[in-house]
């Protein structure tokens, strides 16, 4: 379960734009965005929600990451994510609450590897077929 | 649903008076009969201008250099915050409040609280 | 005795990283045209670059956050892309100048046109920042660098007029002969010369990649308020070395080669070598630097694994773009603009860029919930909001005197 350093606190302070950092003490990238819980219908008609949104995931990579920085330039961010993606999806990498261990100010502190990560695809593309290549990359 | 839809939505009450623009999401945890501990949207905060707010200048903690402290808060005096409840409708950029502006609670200037 | 090796090292690298092409071609121009009524623009900038070093160092060893850090998670995803985006295409521009410097440099040395060297000594940039431990770059650059105290025994040497130096150092004026705008534009250039943002960001980087915590504050601390000081001194020197020289004679300084003809005058040939030489370290190193600074920078925005402890397919994405750096930079070059236009160009507007890295800096170097006991004091505050009107009125003055002067011509 996660552990939460604050039982108040706001997206600003805590969540978004954060560094996520994995079991070992690796960057796992950054919170793009937050995943909330889809507004349920008023039983009463009312047309607004009977309960409150929750948290449910933390969102991350450039599909997330898009529609953040808005505008022309977000959309091609996320359309290029989406390409790189390869496989049709057009929802951003998820990271569910059940992987994040502590949230507090320092840091996001995830129970998982990075390797474990969906966020993680892009960075392992770009290791095996731009960098391992080269000479003296340590592979 | 995700943040970013929110945030940067334009907020009107039930007269259809201009509140302001969201800018930040209060969470606060809730435990759950079953022990499991959930992170629930408590308010959103609107209105004001943001830049100062997202600097940190909304907290007790920030504690210079002057002038700048002074002068956030004087810009984001107009921040307002809304409970899930207030709201009567979301749509695409746009959040219709059941209340009227006159009635929003202003944004505390806060110290830390800790679990 | 090991900790005392450690303190004069962190504090020789410093004074070694500090001078680089930048300081080189604008205290030369300066020296050669102005004398010494610019030097105060070298001890502001100095000053500038002590105080934000130290923030950010701070920043950096007590809340373990280099400077793109904070501007990721202070100004929010529009501004801080727009802020990483200008800092970037920045330090490709410096990358840029630092590699041509050294090409032209060893032009000087060979006779070999710099066009051909620039590809080599990109290459060797690139193997730096790919290859080499952290430590032993920053410690064999910095004291190769030292070599630079040859201008300060220059000065001493040449029939130095120390009175009328101090004087026009005291008493700062336009001399009659030339043009304020231009005047200004110099004062600019030596305040960007001295305050450079990939400086900032290498220094915090650095801090983390040595792993720095509250325990190594005094460390940092001589670092910034001995190494930074030491550079203005030799930024300093290299300009006053003009004075006697190549002022009396009208030259301008259009070339690296004649920054370093007052220590050819001085000592002949040897001399010349030792100041080639040092051009050479402190560009190189510079290059090198820069680069890493443009890989920090991206990588800490995304919030990627960066730095050099790992070998490179630990951090793959950072070292991509440090790989990209340099390959614009050296695409930049091999276009023939001249390289010294490039460095002016890239010095002054690094000074129009500097309040995008200093703000969020100093805004959370006053976060109590960061930093603790830590933050800002008085002092630091009331300095540090000094120079940042400083720097807000230096940067809205930048572009129009640079289209107005036509970069100093």
């Amino acid at each position: 379960m996660t552990d939460w350093a604050h039982h108040r606190f706001t997206a600003n302070d805590l969540l978004l734009d954060r560094q996520l950092v994995d079991s070992r003490g690796m960057m796992a990238g950054r919170i793009d965005d937050l995943e909330l819980s889809d507004p349920e219908p008023d039983p009463a008609g009312g047309g607004s929600a009977a309960r409150a949104p929750v948290l449910t995931a933390l969102l991350c990579g450039p599909i997330a990451y898009g529609p953040r920085l808005g505008g022309r330039l977000g959309t091609w961010w996320a359309a290029t994510g989406r390409r790189l993606r390869g496989d049709g999806d057009g929802y951003p990498c998820r990271i569910p609450l059940s992987l994040v261990a502590r949230v507090d100010r320092m840091q996001v502190r995830l129970t998982s590897p990075r390797e474990l990560l969906p966020s993680y695809r892009l960075r392992a593309w770009v290791a095996d077929k731009v960098i391992a290549p080269l000479p003296g990359s340590g592979r | 649903m995700r943040a970013a839809e929110l945030i940067g939505s334009r907020v009107v009450d039930a007269d259809g008076t201009q509140v302001g623009v969201v800018h930040d999401l209060h969470f606060r945890l809730i435990g759950r009969p079953d022990g499991e501990v959930e992170c629930e949207l408590d308010m959103v905060e609107c209105g004001g201008i943001a830049v100062g707010h997202r600097l940190g200048y909304g907290h007790a903690e920030m504690t210079g250099p002057w002038p700048i402290p002074r002068l956030f808060r004087l810009l984001s005096r107009r921040s307002l915050v809304f409970g899930w409840s207030d709201v009567a409708r979301l749509q695409p950029r746009l959040i219709v409040l059941r209340v009227r502006r006159a009635d929003l609670a202003r944004r505390p200037v806060r110290g830390e609280e800790s679990a | 005795m090991k900790k005392a090796l450690g303190l004069t090292l962190g504090v020789m690298t410093a004074i070694g990283g500090f001078v680089d092409i930048g300081n080189i071609v604008t205290s030369g121009i300066t020296g050669a045209r102005y004398g010494m009524t610019l030097a105060w623009a070298v001890v502001l900038g100095t000053i500038a670059m002590a105080v934000f070093g130290e923030m950010a160092g701070r920043v950096a060893a007590v809340a373990h956050r280099p400077v793109y850090h904070v501007v990721r998670e202070r100004l929010g995803v529009r501004a801080s892309m727009l802020n990483a985006s200008s800092s970037v295409v920045l330090n490709v521009l410096t990358v840029a100048a630092e590699i041509g410097g050294t090409a032209l440099v060893l032009q000087l040395a060979t006779g070999v046109p710099y066009l051909l060297w620039v590809p080599l000594v990109a290459a060797a940039a690139w193997l730096v920042v790919w290859r080499m431990p952290f430590q032993r770059m920053e410690r064999v650059l910095g004291l190769l660098g030292l070599s630079m105290l040859v201008f300060v025994v220059a000065l001493f040497w040449l029939p130095t007029d120390w009175a009328a130096l101090w004087d026009q150092t005291i008493h700062p004026a336009i001399p009659a002969e030339q043009a304020a705008p231009t005047w200004w534009f110099y004062a600019i250039s030596l305040i960007g010369a001295c305050l450079v943002p990939y400086q900032v960001i290498f220094f915090s980087s650095g801090g983390r990649e040595e792993h720095w915590s509250i325990k190594d504050l005094r460390e940092m601390r001589l670092n910034t308020f001995l190494g930074f000081p030491f550079g203005g001194l030799l930024s300093l020197a290299l300009m006053a070395v003009a004075v006697p020289v190549l002022r009396p004679l009208g030259i301008q300084v259009n070339h690296v080669g004649q920054a370093a003809l007052p220590v050819a005058v001085a000592f002949g040939g040897i001399g010349l070598a030792i100041a080639l030489f040092s051009f050479l370290v402190a560009t190189f190193a510079a290059a090198a630097e820069s680069t890493l600074s443009t890989g920090y920078a991206v990588a800490q925005y995304f919030g990627w694994s960066w730095g050099k402890a790992r070998p490179p397919v630990g951090a793959a994405r950072f070292q991509f773009v440090c790989l990209a750096t340099v390959v614009a930079a050296a695409g930049t070059v091999l276009t023939t603009i001249d390289p010294i236009t490039i460095t002016i160009v890239s010095v002054v507007l690094g000074a129009a860029a500097i309040p995008l890295t200093y703000f969020p800096v100093l805004v959370v170097a006053n976060d109590r919930r960061y930093l603790g006991e830590h933050v800002n004091g008085v002092v630091t505050n009331t300095l540090g909001t000094v120079l940042l009107v400083v720097m807000v009125v230096v940067a809205l003055v930048t572009v129009p005197l640079l289209l107005l002067t036509r970069a100093g011509q």
